[in-house]
């Protein structure tokens, strides 16, 4: 069982200051696994979500990734380590047309020399049209190759969303964090981005960790859950654990009377 | 009434060269810069003085010239990586101030007379005509459109778009601003050293802010991040003080009209839209 950790936090703890964002949280997350982390605003969420992928370094604790201790990389390097994130409020590249947001995401895996990738013939632009060929399959997985060429600024909102998924997976990650991608979604969308994240699941052998307040979607795909308050774990199970556990009803509902 | 289509020409080569240079990291990596009037400064002086006091082949004396600006520029960028938007300006602002400082302080030997920076450097070599510019600026325009089609431009114009979700899609956000600053001044470095020996006596004075809004002000008009912007531009405000000679106090009121002109009608420049995709 051990083998399969693909991601551990063990101590964690984030001060700004006094303020603990995040406070000793330890967990661990199977490789192929969802798991979801919930909890009330300002509970610490994103926060974790910035220290796995080095925005922030932890204050205490450590973070590892397939063995490899976090602190030592930075964000960049995190990334080709095998580690993707989307973001609560979409951050796509706006200007740039779809295909390019994608090709962007396999930048790292690039291999062509400064000098090639100039020169509009030979092997620069062999290269070129292997990775336009990659990333339309990619975008062909997520049904967005009819946008190909449009500007992603110009793509309805629900699409955004799906093109920074799709974005993320490009990296070629092993695990990603996917940050309230339900947000702003109606029923149906959400609906269709259950599907979607069991589909790269069980498709990818991706491990996806997130982060939702959309009930529904995370009693309905996750693995496990982890609830966070105040920066501390209060909770961690099964979805059915989960929603009778006495901690996680007061942190959401108050303390009842 | 005569106009010198020739000079006009030549200049506005010369001015295409360094507004492509600063192009490159204003409007592809969206690193608004102050200073580049410090980086065709440094190329002004170095190719000129390489030319006067060592006797310096030209062609070498350019590349020298476009190698030191791309050295000082990459070397300048790394402490102030983490500014952006108007403190990047600031900071900019001030090391073009600095340069200049450092050149009106300086002292150089030339023939065996001490001569002092501060007054005007005179007697460069001239070597420039007309098809050694069009030779360069094609060279530069088709460098920097293979440029922004590359791995690397998409890369730089990622970073434009949004610095931290670009980081997280694995770009290393300080070597490529690193690298953008340094071939941007590189081709300022360049401009200037084909300016000096154009107009054959150069000042401190004359690399100070004044030029580098002077440069900015074409790269606006044109469009950020647009090459087809940048040539127009830049031929545009060339054209407009030479044209308008014969009235030489309205000059900068005409400079001044045409910028709020398009600032109505145009706000992303005239160009704005064609921009180079993969």
């Amino acid at each position: 069982m051990a083998d399969n950790i693909i991601l551990e936090l063990q101590n964690v703890t984030l001060a700004f200051g006094g303020l603990k964002a995040v406070s000793t949280v330890s967990f661990t997350m199977q490789q192929n696994e969802i798991l979801s982390l919930i909890g009330p605003n300002g509970a610490g969420k994103t926060s974790t979500f910035n220290l796995i992928t080095g925005v922030y370094t932890p204050t205490e604790g450590r973070i590892l990734f397939k063995d490899k201790d976090l602190k030592k990389y930075k964000p960049h390097q995190i990334t080709k380590l095998g580690i993707a994130r989307t973001f609560q409020n979409i951050r796509l590249f706006k200007q740039l047309t779809v295909l390019e947001n994608i090709i962007l995401a396999m930048d790292h895996r690039r291999k062509v020399n400064f000098f090639a990738s100039l020169i509009p013939f030979g092997p620069g632009k062999k290269e070129l049209e292997m990775v336009q060929e990659q990333a339309i399959q990619y975008l062909e997985y997520a049904n967005l190759v009819e946008f190909k060429d449009i500007r992603a600024e110009n793509l309805p909102y629900g699409k955004q969303r799906e093109l920074e998924i799709c974005r993320a997976i490009a990296t070629g990650a092993d695990l990603l964090l996917l940050d309230e991608p339900a947000a702003g979604l109606n029923p149906s969308e959400t609906t269709q981005l259950m599907d979607i994240i069991k589909k790269i699941k069980t498709e990818l052998n991706k491990s996806i960790f997130l982060i939702e307040h959309d009930m529904k979607l995370v009693m309905g795909i996750s693995d496990r859950i982890v609830v966070l308050d105040y920066g501390e774990k209060i909770a961690e199970g099964s979805p059915e654990e989960i929603r009778n556990n006495p901690a996680v009803i007061k942190a959401y509902l108050g303390k009842g009377e | 009434m005569y106009i010198d289509v020739y000079n006009i020409l030549i200049l506005s080569g010369i001015n295409i060269i360094m507004v492509l240079g600063l192009n490159l990291i204003t409007g592809v990596t969206g690193q608004l810069s102050l200073g580049h009037a410090a980086f065709i400064g440094i190329g002004a002086y170095t190719s000129s003085l390489l030319m006067m006091m060592f006797n310096v082949p030209f062609g070498v004396a350019l590349i020298a010239a476009a190698l030191m600006a791309g050295l000082i520029g990459g070397l300048f960028s790394i402490p102030i990586l983490r500014l952006r938007g108007d403190y990047l300006a600031i900071a900019t602002l001030g090391f073009c101030e600095v340069v200049r400082v450092i050149f009106t302080n300086m002292k150089v030997t030339i023939n065996g007379e001490v001569q002092r920076l501060s007054v005007s450097l005179a007697n460069i070599p001239q070597h420039i005509n007309l098809p050694l510019i069009l030779i360069l600026v094609c060279f530069s325009i088709l460098f920097m459109i293979s440029l922004e089609r590359s791995k690397f431009g998409l890369a730089l114009r990622s970073i434009r778009e949004d610095e931290v979700a670009s980081q997280m899609m694995g770009i290393d956000i300080a070597r490529h601003k690193v690298m953008a600053f340094a071939i941007s001044s590189a081709f300022a470095g360049l401009g200037g050293a084909l300016m000096a020996s154009n107009i054959t006596a150069i000042q401190p004075i004359d690399f100070g802010f004044k030029l580098s809004i002077g440069i900015l002000c074409m790269l606006v008009l044109g469009g950020m991040g647009s090459i087809v912007g940048v040539i127009a531009g830049t031929i545009i405000l060339t054209s407009i003080p030479e044209l308008l000679r014969f009235a030489a106090e309205y000059r900068m009121i005409m400079y001044g009209v045409v910028l709020i002109i398009m600032m109505v009608f145009r706000p992303r420049g005239l160009f704005g839209n064609i921009r180079v995709n993969v």
